[in-house]
């Protein structure tokens, strides 16, 4: 099983919509994938229509008696299942410090779920916390969209410092995110990025498709599968696939 | 996942009715597939618990029914039969160590008309995913039988808490009876292993009938796959029913008279003789990747011309199994076999109306003796042909320990089982590495008196020889001690304790 965290500390990057679309993209290639979205804001859980008030959220991730796997819902898609965002997610952070050793307990409760799945995607809140620093640290992979604006490069700087100080070996893979070939500086930017090998070279383009996720509630490649977009994320889970194999 | 049964007049909307206002149910634009459950002929997927059908509508793919667990899904573009086809990931993970050199074959098929749909809330929230289908199974020549609907519900907010399904009959999570019994066959109605209850009272002639009986159908069963080469298990399997068949009639004789059982021998012992050599090949075939490994990796490719040549070999091997099997000499063997079990006149042997546990007792022991007394005082370099007579000496003791396993307490016969299975091993092993070996000395000369193979290939079946002498020498030494074990004095009591009859007991 592995184990991928979509994250950074910058908002409205097209992070939610990545973790949803590229789990969909692998469920699609056969993994059995668990989306596990631990963003109090519960967007992914929204996409993907699972109701996210949910008895036992927190503790399913602090407490050592209770099973995540038991919280685990269907989604409307085949090899996709979700644990969905919980409101009380926003006090996860005091529950996670007030908890014995919260990173060894938390990747045993990612081991446990080994059996089931071939891949859970973390959906992270936009945030440097302790659910942040707990996930980075157990997880294969780091997934972070960059959109090309000197604000979001300069986050992917913030976040690789970050991972750099408290990361276990997870490697870290930007891409771009939200990109508008009509706008120069994505352009010039975007070319940049491509000249940092980490980068993975799909760039997920800025579409209305991504952005009616929130009236169709389904991923794009699930409602229109001919999209660019739906066409980008499928590419890009497939460069994240030899990336984890390798 | 729940699965219901769906009367014909059934209203969808009706499964909105516990539920308050603001709830819709939604369902998509159907689809027509057909779905044709794939197994091994001796159901490994199935006695895993695990279902793998084949659907083919819109798209193509692979789904993997799995007990306690989310159905597993998997695009493909053909049919896999083999484990190595299989899609790396999930399905070759779960599938591969059950299949190992078995093929998938389709054991039934139908036609689905489906529609996949959705209960949500006012808040478009998901509360059960649902899959309306209707299914006509298709039988041997395609042609649709009475069709039944279902109803799947998949869903966090179980379907029975939401009130969903009241008056609705739960069904299995899948067709697989049905669909089987479509074309005459049932899940788990086939095994290699031989099983089957006897009473230890009963008269031995109508055990050994019974024994001979099953392993008759076994015989037939496996024909079709033989001719159709789906995999060389068939072939196998064939000729250890008609090995057993042949052990039976003469370590049983005396139980259905003697004048019944000899022509048939003569005729099973052609049967085991033509398919032979097909046999043979199939060994080297499968053993081909383990001589690669003997051999250091620059000379594997070495290894090449030999295959062809073992690949030619048995497809004319095959063609002249196909034409037997097909003659009418096997057809007048099997039918008449049948004929003549159906018709024995009751206690028409000697000893056929003794009771079957006497009968057992009294030939396991006689058989258990024999391997100690040709076994015995054997140093640690015993002769071949020693060890070959021993080998069908706990050949034909294994067969009846085999076919009475029901008489005694399984823990006890499994292990005695167990214990002989060890030597047998090392017996089977020895004589194994002096068939390949020798056939690989045919294989070379032949393959020397063609110009176009290089000399280094000749070179390495030289080395090959070696390795398999070098394996025949090891088993050859293993021997005294596993010998040692199987014939001490621990292993002959228990013997003596399960099979001696009732004054041990």
């Amino acid at each position: 099983m592995k184990s991928i965290a979509v994250w950074t500390v910058k908002g409205g990057v097209g992070k939610t919509s990545a973790a949803v679309n590229l789990a969909h993209a692998a469920a699609a290639d056969g993994f059995r994938t668990l989306i596990w979205d631990l963003d109090p804001q519960g967007a992914a859980s929204f996409y993907l229509r699972i109701p996210t008030a949910m008895e036992g959220a927190v503790e399913a991730i602090t407490e050592r008696s209770v099973d995540p796997a038991k919280l685990v819902q269907p989604t409307e898609f085949d090899n996709l299942s979700m644990l969905p965002a919980d409101f009380s997610f926003r006090h996860l952070d005091l529950a996670l410090g007030a908890s014995k050793k919260p990173r060894k307990r938390f990747a045993a409760k990612l081991a446990g779920l080994a059996d089931s799945y071939d891949l859970v995607m973390f959906d992270c809140p936009p945030s440097v916390s302790l659910v942040s620093e707990t996930v980075v640290k157990t997880v294969d992979a780091i997934l972070v969209p960059v959109i090309p604006s000197t604000l979001s490069m300069r986050t992917l700087h913030q976040v690789r410092a970050f991972v750099s100080d408290h990361g276990r070996g997870a490697e870290v893979l930007p891409f771009l995110s939200m990109v508008d070939r009509r706008k120069r500086m994505h352009n010039e930017l975007g070319l940049a990025c491509m000249a940092d090998p980490a980068f993975l070279t799909t760039a997920i383009p800025a579409a209305s498709v991504v952005e009616k996720m929130g009236m169709t509630r389904a991923p794009v490649a699930a409602t229109l599968p001919s999209q660019p977009a739906a066409r980008a994320f499928a590419a890009l889970w497939r460069e994240i696939r030899v990336r984890l194999e390798t | 996942m729940s699965r219901y049964h769906l009367p014909t007049d059934f209203d969808e909307t009706s499964l909105l009715a516990g539920l308050g206002r603001g709830h819709e149910l939604v369902i998509a634009p159907g689809t027509t597939l057909i779905a044709t459950p794939l197994d091994t002929f001796d159901w490994r997927l199935y006695r895993a618990g695990l279902v793998l059908v084949e659907e083919r509508g819109p798209g193509r793919r692979l789904v993997l029914l799995e007990r306690y667990r989310e159905p597993y899904f998997i695009a493909n573009r053909t049919t896999p039969r083999v484990a190595a086809d299989l899609p790396a990931g999930h399905l070759a993970d779960s599938l591969r160590p059950l299949m190992g050199i078995r093929s998938l074959i389709p054991m039934g098929a139908a036609r689905i008309d489906r529609r996949e749909g959705r209960i949500e809330n006012a808040e478009g929230e998901m509360l059960a995913r649902l899959r309306f289908e209707t299914v006509h199974p298709l039988d041997q020549n395609g042609n649709p039988l009475p069709a039944f609907g279902t109803l799947e519900i998949r869903g966090g907010a179980d379907a029975a808490r939401l009130g969903l399904t009241s008056g609705l009959t739960s069904v299995a999570e899948h067709d697989l009876d049905t669909l089987a019994a479509a074309r005459g066959r049932a899940p788990g109605d086939y095994s290699s292993k031989f099983r089957m209850d006897l009473d230890p009272d009963q008269p031995a002639e109508e055990a050994v009938r019974a024994i001979l009986l099953v392993l008759l159908t076994t015989l037939e069963a496996n024909v079709d796959g033989t001719v159709k080469d789906i995999d060389t298990e068939f072939l196998h399997d064939l000729r250890v029913a008609c090995r057993r068949t042949r052990s039976a009639l003469t370590q049983l004789e005396g139980t259905l008279g003697g004048e019944i059982a000899a022509p048939f021998n003569t005729e099973f012992k052609w049967l085991g003789g033509l398919t032979g050599p097909l046999r043979d090949l199939d060994v080297y075939l499968l053993e081909m990747p383990t001589y690669r490994a003997l051999l250091p990796p620059h000379a594997s490719a070495d290894l090449d011309p030999l295959e062809a040549l073992i690949r030619s070999a048995r497809t004319r091997a095959l063609t002249s199994v196909v034409r037997e099997l097909g003659s009418a000499r096997f057809d007048r063997l099997v039918k008449g076999w049948r004929r003549t079990l159906d018709e024995i006149v009751p206690h028409s042997g000697p000893r056929a109306s003794r009771s079957t546990i006497t009968l057992s007792d009294k030939r396991i022991m006689r058989a258990y003796r024999r391997i100690l007394k040709h076994g015995g005082g054997l140093d640690h370099d015993p002769p071949a042909e020693t060890l070959h007579r021993l080998r069908i000496d706990a050949k034909k003791l294994r067969y009846l320990l085999e076919f009475f396993h029901s008489l005694y307490p399984a823990i006890e016969i499994d292990a005695r089982i167990k214990e002989l299975k060890r030597i047998q091993d090392i017996l089977g092993g020895f004589n194994d590495m002096e068939v390949q070996r020798d056939r690989l000395s045919s294989f070379a000369q032949e393959l020397h008196a063609d110009p176009d193979i290089p000399t280094s290939c000749i070179l390495t079946l030289g080395r090959l020889a070696g390795a398999l002498e070098e394996r025949q020498e090891e088993f050859r030494s293993a021997f005294h001690d596993a010998f040692a074990h199987f014939g001490s004095a621990s292993v002959r009591a228990a013997f003596k304790t399960l099979f001696g009859g009732k004054e041990s007991k």
